[in-house]
């Protein structure tokens, strides 16, 4: 990963992984200090000429597992604050605070497969690839997460489309 | 109408937090992966210059500790009569400490094979078992300990219950250059057992290798490593840290591990670079309770090894 491909990959993704992390942690600062050390990861491996086939998921997974750790967390909410300040990040409205609240409401695991699959768009095999499940085990967490998500956040379900997931399950 | 799941897509996406625009975003991260590789120059060239110090200075500083008996007060030391724990043969040089399971008191005793008498510590066949029920004799021991290194060889270190599960787990120490290889051990009650506790990490984010858990106690100029138990809403963990320091700041690893039975899972795992006092420290109890035989007054010990 050269300079220029890093600057295009940082302008189309930092900040949709940013946004996913966030919302699955629920804080901005380890997310995006998990996202800004996930991509210097991945960029020093490219340099020792390690291949990395999808760098978009490659950073997400790496992201998201350097965000599970408590003391990660603690510490970069307190080393962050100053350039919390200095970058300014846009304050939550009101449609952001109900999506948190939908989400912060779900177990971990709905959760992280809620936001996989509708904030950075992978595949049921790709999410359960990265969260070492197995597919069903995704279909039967998305089902639930979408349910509730669709009542928390007053969301009608088209007839045809109702009658569609019916046919389905 | 369009779908749930393409609202969902829309609501969530609009609702993700978004950074501020940070223009220089890309030197930032550019100078990150630079402190990360001086980082790790300057760790690597202090640690090897730290553990040569240590080594050298350890050396003269344990012939002078351990050259007599045991620490006072620790537990027995190469009792005059070792007592009889129904093992069928001989032993000698025992060390006990009290362990609970489910509840009950019982003890814990790391003992050596005697054969024409009682190698030295470091030398024969040294074993770690536990007697479960409080009435004297082992119920169950675990495979022969490996590295007892002289002059002081494998010893009973601490019975901390580190998952909270209402039965110690068994750590037992082999002294090194600058302090303390521990390893630890999962007892069970039915049937009778004590195994040696191994770490698997399914995501692959630990700083430790999988496989036997072992973990350093060690506090010397410039390097500690040790391990501590934490609760949590969600259950119980245990931590292990090593911390590299260099002045100003220390270079802090730390892997979280969730024990069951005899498997430890890693859970999480850091790498930070904080303030040197504010970096972990090991002391002279384990998850609350004492560390045994030599280590019972560390870090005097270990500061002594580092000397």
């Amino acid at each position: 990963m050269d300079e220029v491909e890093l600057r295009e990959f940082v302008r189309e993704r930092y900040a949709r992984l940013v946004g996913a992390v966030a919302l699955m942690t629920d804080d901005f600062a380890s997310a995006e200090d998990a996202v800004q050390e996930a991509i210097v990861r991945a960029w020093e491996r490219t340099e020792r000429g390690e291949q990395i086939v999808a760098l978009d998921r490659w950073v997400a997974a790496v992201a998201m597992n350097l965000s599970r750790s408590r003391l990660r967390r603690l510490r970069v909410e307190r080393l962050a604050r100053p350039r919390l300040v200095a970058a300014q990040p846009v304050q939550p409205s009101g449609d952001r605070i109900d999506v948190a609240r939908a989400l912060a409401d779900l177990p971990r695991r709905q959760r992280e497969v809620a936001v996989l699959r509708y904030v950075l768009d992978l595949s049921t095999e790709e999410i359960a690839t990265q969260m070492r499940t197995s597919e069903g085990t995704v279909k039967s967490q998305l089902f639930k997460a979408r349910g509730h998500l669709a009542e928390a956040l007053s969301l009608v379900e088209d007839p045809d489309e109702e009658n569609s997931h019916a046919e389905h399950r | 109408m369009p779908s749930i799941d393409d609202q969902l897509r829309t609501r969530m996406r609009e609702g993700a937090p978004r950074p501020g625009s940070d223009g220089d975003l890309v030197e930032r991260l550019a100078a990150r992966k630079h402190r990360r590789a001086a980082t790790r120059r300057i760790g690597t060239i202090g640690l090897v210059a730290v553990v040569l110090l240590a080594t050298a200075g350890t050396f003269v500083a344990l012939g002078r500790a351990f050259n007599t008996d045991r620490v006072p007060g620790a537990t027995p030391a190469a009792t005059q009569t070792p007592p009889d724990l129904g093992l069928g043969f001989p032993i000698c040089d025992v060390m006990s400490m009290p362990i609970t399971v489910a509840g009950a008191q019982g003890n814990a005793y790391v003992f050596t094979k005697a054969i024409d008498g009682c190698p030295k510590p470091g030398d024969g066949h040294r074993f770690v078992g536990a007697d479960l029920d409080g009435d004297g004799t082992v119920d169950a021991t675990a495979p022969e300990l490996a590295d007892c290194f002289a002059p002081v060889g494998c010893e009973a270190f601490a019975a901390p219950d580190v998952n909270g599960d209402g039965t110690s787990e068994i750590a037992v120490s082999t002294a090194g250059a600058d302090g303390y290889g521990v390893w630890l051990y999962a007892v069970t009650w039915s049937p009778p057992a004590l195994e040696p506790i191994t770490v698997v990490d399914p995501q692959g984010i630990g700083n430790l290798q999988t496989g036997a858990l072992q973990f350093g106690w060690v506090d010397v100029v410039g390097h500690a490593e040790g391990a501590r138990c934490d609760t949590l809403p969600n259950g119980s963990t245990f931590t292990i840290f090593g911390a590299d320091k260099m002045d100003p700041n220390a270079n802090v690893q730390v892997t979280d591990l969730r024990i069951a039975g005899a498997t430890a899972t890693v859970v999480g795992a850091s790498h930070d670079r904080v303030p040197i006092a504010e970096a972990p420290a090991p002391g002279n109890t384990l998850c609350g309770t004492p560390l045994h035989g030599s280590a019972a007054n560390f870090p005097e010990a270990g500061a002594a090894n580092a000397s």
